[in-house]
């Protein structure tokens, strides 16, 4: 049985368990008024008819003094209480043993109604004389009225006693099992409630010092077993489940911080065999000397190139530079590349000296011209020929870098557009061949979006970067970038 | 299931079990109380509609009043009467009057009455019986026969016998001391006058009259007058139904063992008395039969059945002879 369910059921229960029991009580309690007021209402009846009779007794006297229709009125209106009284008699239980005396009353009133309606006849002849009205004989039968229904009260009570007797020790009893209903219902209520609070306490605590011991690390703390199919025994699987799930990841994440550690360690030792950068370069700015004083003049340049090469590398990456700056190394950049290719490869560069405060993330150019050396030029034999182009429009500068080269098919072309990480990952992988970055073109391309963009997303790339190639034709990147200067 | 949880378990079923006892216990109490409020435990009578006779007596406490009721109660059941019992206490003409005209005017169908004497009484026997109720009495009678017919013992006949049995145990020549109801009592005074005739008869005498007007003090201190009035009797009579055990203690608290004592009915004391050797005799009337045979008359007058106008129901004597005796033959 679920919680639920449980508080579902057993709150009614109680509930109508507690008012059932006032409802006993107030129920039995009612029957025996009802029966006091009808035995009292008995007496009333009888009682009244004393007090009747002798009104009406009275009214008669008045009318025969008076004998007008004022009193006559009064009289007739006395007469006719009687005769409904009289009615109300005979609508009296006929009980053993009083109902002779019930019967012997209402005889003696219809007696006595007898004798009005025979004085009423005499009273209607003017005539009569007062002395034959038999008022002699109605006040005695007035007495006998009072007598028998006096008798009759005095009966009732009588025979009340005894039954009220029994009726007094049977409330009495009642009550005595009243309370005892009270005391077990209370009782009851309070087992129920502690076993309710109880079932749902108990496995609720064992869950807690388990997620306590759990939680301050005790990963091999016992899992407790469920008890009960209700809510909580799902709490309980779900918290087993999730224990083991934390195991699993546990011994997972030992294991990879085992493997960081590794690399942390491969790529120290990797660092302290490199040859610090500042010393290559300042050697190469001695080689560029040497070479100058000897009369090795182009070695000297290239010398210098590279030198200058490596100083812009060397610059902090996450610092934007100026467009004159990046252009700046992208001719040394093809200044070393030139030494190499000799006349095979031509450079047509066009600035529009407006775009040259431009700020642009350092590393932009470079990688994107080695990106055409390697993918598109360096394979052709002669009249390689490279345009860097840039224009300054009102709101953006652009930029376009194209070659005649070999070109990319339709599928190289949109996985260079891609952002997601595992191309990102790709490019900057060991996978690819390594240039002389180390960065790859879709590197730049990010860090462009990232720069110039609100929203890393496929929206602001294309916005931003546009390449047209064909197979055999060549390539061109054009960067539409807004303007922004250092103001 | 652990041993604390059973416990748990067994206490909950029990506390459920007194629960549903307590509910039956509740509820069989309640419908009692509904049983007995429902008519205020009277039961309901069948049959309301029989011809009602009223037998109207002294006291029903008494035992032979009370015997006269149970006589009529089962005559008033075998020939579908219902019987009234009324009590009118002592013996004013005037209240039993209007007690006969109350019923007269109550329409009773018959009236059993114990009479009394005075113009008053008869005056309202003779109104019931004009108005065609039948007047019965019983026990005790009327000078006049304005009544419809008399059920009881023959008084005369009743004080003879009882002084045969005095004369039998007294040696002639004796005085006797005799304690009445009262004496303006016809039924004591035809007691009375039976005794006397036969007790004068064997030569012995009464030496006087004393009423106790059914009051047992009355009875000792008229007991005690006697005595003090006339050290030589032989016996005192007691012609109304409390007065023998009253005389028969106040002897024997007065050491006068040697006078012997006589009654009237038969109750508890009597029979004690008699036993003790206290009570010499007495004389035992029927009052069941005379409750009985009144109604019986009754019911033979509305069938038209042609009704003595004296009913006399037998009397016996009870000594310690003869109380023996029936014992020993109940045995």
């Amino acid at each position: 049985m679920t919680i639920r369910q449980k508080l579902l059921v057993f709150i009614p229960v109680l509930v109508i368990l507690a008012n059932m029991v006032a409802f006993f009580i107030y129920n039995s309690s009612t029957k025996i008024q009802s029966s006091y007021h009808n035995v009292l209402n008995r007496m009333m009846i009888e009682r009244q008819v004393i007090k009747v009779v002798e009104q009406t007794t009275n009214e008669l006297e008045v009318y025969i003094r008076d004998r007008n229709e004022g009193v006559k009125a009064n009289y007739t209106l006395q007469r006719n209480k009687l005769e409904e009284l009289s009615l109300e008699i005979t609508k009296l239980n006929l009980q053993e043993p009083i109902y002779i005396q019930v019967k012997n009353l209402y005889q003696l009133v219809q007696s006595y109604l007898k004798l009005l309606k025979q004085i009423e006849h005499q009273l209607s002849d003017p005539k009569v004389s007062i002395q034959s009205i038999p008022v002699a004989e109605l006040k005695q039968n007035e007495q006998f009225i009072n007598d028998e229904a006096s008798d009759l009260i005095y009966e009732e009570l009588n025979l009340d006693q005894s039954i009220y007797d029994r009726i007094l020790s049977l409330t009495l009893e009642l009550n005595r099992y009243g309370v005892a209903l009270f005391v077990i219902s209370v009782l009851l209520s309070l087992f129920v409630a502690f076993w309710l609070t109880e079932s749902i306490n108990r496995p609720l605590n064992k869950l807690a010092v388990a997620a306590q011991a759990v939680a301050s690390g005790k990963l091999d703390y016992p899992v407790p077993e469920k008890e009960t199919n209700d809510e909580i025994g799902s709490l309980y699987e779900s918290f087993n489940h999730m224990v083991q799930n934390l195991r699993e990841l546990f011994v997972k994440n030992v294991e990879n911080l085992e493997k960081d550690k590794l690399v942390k360690e491969l790529e120290l030792k990797a660092l302290q065999s490199q040859i610090h950068p500042h010393f290559m370069f300042n050697t190469l700015n001695v080689i560029s000397k040497l070479a100058y004083i000897e009369g090795a003049e182009r070695a000297s340049e290239l010398a210098v190139s590279v030198s200058n090469l490596f100083r812009y590398n060397l610059r902090r990456l996450d610092q934007p530079v100026m467009l004159r700056d990046e252009l700046q190394n992208a001719t040394e950049y093809f200044a070393i590349q030139k030494a190499r290719f000799q006349d095979r490869v031509k450079l047509i560069s066009v600035f529009d000296d407006d775009a040259l405060d431009q700020l642009i993330p350092c590393l932009t150019l470079q990688p994107l011209l080695e990106n055409a050396f390697v993918h598109g030029i360096e394979s052709m034999e002669s009249g390689a020929e490279l345009q860097l182009i840039v224009e300054r429009f009102p709101s953006f500068v652009q930029i376009t870098i194209s070659d005649n080269g070999a070109g990319m098919t339709e599928q190289v072309l949109q996985s260079m557009l891609t952002l997601n990480e595992s191309t990102v990952k790709g490019f900057s992988g060991s996978n690819r061949t390594r240039n002389s970055t180390g960065l790859g073109t879709q590197n730049v391309f990010r860090r462009l979006v990232l720069f110039y963009g609100k929203d890393a997303d496929e929206g602001t790339l294309n916005r931003l970067i546009k390449i047209q190639s064909a197979e055999n034709m060549g390539t061109s990147i054009i960067l539409t970038l807004p303007y922004r200067n250092k103001e | 299931m652990t041993r604390w949880t059973r416990l748990w378990l067994l206490s909950a079923l029990f506390l459920v079990i007194c629960l549903i006892i307590t509910i039956v216990q509740f509820f069989w109490t309640d419908k009692t109380i509904g049983s007995l409020v429902s008519n205020d435990g009277r039961s309901v009578v069948q049959g309301g509609d029989q011809p009602h006779v009223v037998l109207i007596g002294i006291d029903s406490q008494d035992e032979f009043w009370n015997n006269i009721h149970k006589g009529a109660f089962e005559a008033g059941k075998l020939f579908g009467y219902t019987v009234e019992f009324k009590d009118v206490p002592g013996d004013k003409q005037e209240e039993l009057a209007a007690t006969v005209n109350r019923y007269r005017i109550a329409h009773v169908d018959a009236i059993i009455v114990r009479a009394t004497e005075g113009r008053v009484f008869e005056d309202a026997v003779r109104l019931a019986e004009r108005s065609g109720i039948p007047v019965i009495t019983i026990d005790s009678d009327l000078k006049s026969t304005i009544r419809s017919a008399y059920v009881g013992s023959y008084q005369t006949g009743a004080g003879m016998f009882l002084g045969q049995m005095v004369n039998d145990s007294i040696s002639m020549g004796s005085s006797v001391g005799v304690i009445v109801e009262r004496k303006s009592s016809i039924q004591q005074m035809k007691r009375l006058d039976g005794f006397a005739s036969v007790l004068a008869g064997m030569g012995n005498s009464i030496a006087d009259v004393y009423e106790s007007n059914l009051s047992i003090v009355a009875s000792i201190a008229q007991t005690e007058r006697l005595v003090n009035d006339f050290p030589n009797l032989k016996a005192i009579v007691g012609l109304s139904n409390t007065d023998a055990p009253a005389i028969a203690q106040t002897l024997k608290r007065l050491g006068r063992t040697d006078i012997k004592v006589y009654g009237f009915d038969e109750s508890p004391e009597t029979l004690q008395g008699i036993r003790e050797g206290i009570i010499e005799g007495v004389l035992v009337q029927q009052p069941y039969q005379m409750g009985f045979d009144a109604v019986r008359m009754i019911s033979d007058k509305q069938e038209g059945k042609l009704t003595p106008s004296d009913h006399y129901t037998s009397v016996k004597s009870f000594t310690k002879k003869s109380l023996i005796a029936q014992e020993e033959g109940l045995k």
